[in-house]
């Protein structure tokens, strides 16, 4: 009951907090975009006959979030340091 | 003052009346009246049986009808049930029930209920049937009552004798649908009933080696049959199946059954995850029962480990596996002064942890909160970018330069050539992530 209520009056602030955010347009891109995302997959299907797209991917992508997760510190600790009196 | 007992007694005495000659009355009325909701069903030897409730009259007497009539997918056509003729209706009209001393009066020919679709005599009980058949107005014949789903509609109406004319009353419904009413079957007792363990819906799985599934024997004897699982890529394009027998179920047992898997989801020229669409039906040759379950969908994913985890709250009776009762807090169904230690267990758990209700109003107030942030500017973009890439890597091949029949001449040299590349490209990663860490400043 008590995680329970702790958990809705978190919700009700975020809701609250992000309100503003709702009155702003729901996002469209062309359909050209991912028609061509879609293509692109298609003749992709072509090479993974001979070529190991999903360990490609794979791979791709723990370097991605290697990477991402280094930069997003990397950020977090510069917004830290500009708050006066830190360091 | 005696005027006004004098005409409140006559007030009395007419209220009187009109309540005798109501209550005397065979007044037709409507199948309602009688037949009770969730009174309908199928019990484990499939025949239909009606539940319905007597009318207990001021005087000690029943309002009862002379009949019941019921058919299946429509109503019974009606010509027949008319006046002075109720043996054609026998015959073609579906009059399956009725209560004793039915058409005897009058140098009547009797018998006639009974003589259909397992017709009950018992004049005064709340029970019409079991009826091991039943009229079906679209082929305009008796079919087996075990052939009912829940979809079926039944339809049922009432109808009374006349002794005098060997024909129904006048006071019934001649034309045909004044009275009928539709019904559907409220539980289908079925004695075995299927469940899908292995893959179970919405599972994410690989190539797994068996369809795993139980089959729960609710009777009081042993079953046996035919379980087929139908599946295919589509709910309503389940061609491909697979079957085994079953002998001999023990009454009132979970008995876990495996078929082996031989059908090759995946395929080297086809993409790496597709969804599936199964259901399981039983073929019950102890009671003719021939169930299906309801369709299950999954996805064969070539990355994914060929057992699935069972989903929460699903009982596994073969692995015996249990979910957690913790989650809702089920230490003790013991009073306090019985079991105090649990009941302080559960108090202290109801205190803290969220039942499944409230599990599922956060995720609802949660989940409601980021959909609507979620397709705004600019998070919205991040979501169409997502999901346009989702099945990027499941694309089709379209192409006529290398077609599946190329592919299968050559998968001999591309085969261990991709296997080479992704042991590269493994290798290449473990030394990336080698070097980064090296060079690495926090």
């Amino acid at each position: 009951m008590i995680v329970y209520w702790l958990f809705k009056i978190l919700i009700y602030l975020l809701g609250l907090v992000t309100a503003p955010l709702t009155l702003l347009p729901v996002a469209s891109l062309s359909v050209n975009l991912t028609g061509t995302l879609s293509q692109a997959g298609n003749y992709l299907a072509l090479f993974d006959l001979f070529l190991p797209i999903s360990t490609l991917f794979i791979v791709f992508g723990i370097v991605v979030s290697v990477e991402a997760g280094y930069f997003g510190y990397k950020a977090v600790k510069w917004i830290y340091n500009k708050i006066p009196g830190v360091n | 003052m005696k005027k006004y007992f004098a005409a409140a007694f006559v007030l009395l005495l007419g209220v009187s009346i009109f309540a005798t000659h109501d209550a005397l009355a065979y007044s037709i009325t409507d199948p309602s009246t009688y037949v009770q909701p969730d009174s309908i069903y199928l019990d484990q030897n499939g025949n239909l049986v009606i539940d319905w409730h007597k009318v207990q009259l001021g005087f000690g007497g029943y309002d009862l009808p002379g009949g019941i009539m019921v058919s299946i997918n429509g109503t019974s056509t009606d010509p027949e049930l008319s006046y002075n003729g109720p043996y054609s209706g026998w015959s073609a009209g579906g009059h399956v029930l009725t209560h004793g001393g039915v058409g005897t009066g009058g140098g009547c020919a009797g018998g006639f209920g009974s003589t259909y679709a397992g017709a009950s005599q018992a004049p005064y009980g709340n029970t019409y049937g079991p009826m091991s058949t039943v009229w079906n107005a679209n082929t305009n014949s008796f079919v087996p009552t075990v052939s009912i789903t829940q979809a079926t509609p039944i339809y049922l109406t009432f109808f009374y004798y006349n002794g005098y004319t060997c024909g129904v009353s006048e006071s019934l419904p001649t034309d045909g649908s004044q009275y009928w009413e539709t019904y559907y079957v409220n539980s289908i007792q079925e004695p075995v009933q299927p469940v899908f363990l292995q893959p179970f819906d919405g599972a994410v799985i690989g190539a797994f080696p068996n369809w795993d599934f139980y089959l729960s024997n609710n009777s009081t004897s042993t079953q046996s049959g035919v379980v087929t699982v139908h599946f295919g890529t589509g709910p309503g394009n389940l061609t491909l199946e697979a079957s085994t027998t079953y002998t001999d179920l023990p009454p009132g047992t979970d008995t876990e059954l495996k078929i082996p898997q031989t059908y090759q989801f995946i395929t080297p020229q086809g993409p790496p995850s597709s969804t599936w669409y199964a259901d399981l039906e039983v073929a019950n040759t102890s009671t003719n029962f021939d169930i299906t379950g309801s369709v299950i969908s999954f996805t064969i994913s070539n990355t994914a480990p060929a057992v699935a985890p069972f989903p929460n709250g699903m009982f596994n009776f073969g692995g015996g596996e249990t979910s957690s009762t913790a989650a809702n807090c089920q230490f003790t169904t013991s009073s306090f002064l019985t079991d105090p230690v649990g009941n302080l267990e559960e108090a202290g758990c109801n205190l803290f942890i969220p039942n499944t209700s409230e599990q599922a109003d956060l995720f609802d107030s949660f989940n409601g909160t980021w959909s609507q942030l979620s397709t705004r500017v600019p998070f919205g973009y991040a979501g169409i970018i997502v999901s346009a890439f989702q099945n990027f890597q499941e694309g089709v091949n379209t192409s006529t330069l290398m077609t599946t029949t190329t592919y299968a001449a050559l998968s001999s040299v591309f085969d261990p050539l991709k296997a080479g590349i992704s042991f590269m490209l493994i290798l290449a990663l473990g030394f990336w992530i080698f070097r980064f860490i090296q060079h690495i400043t926090l």
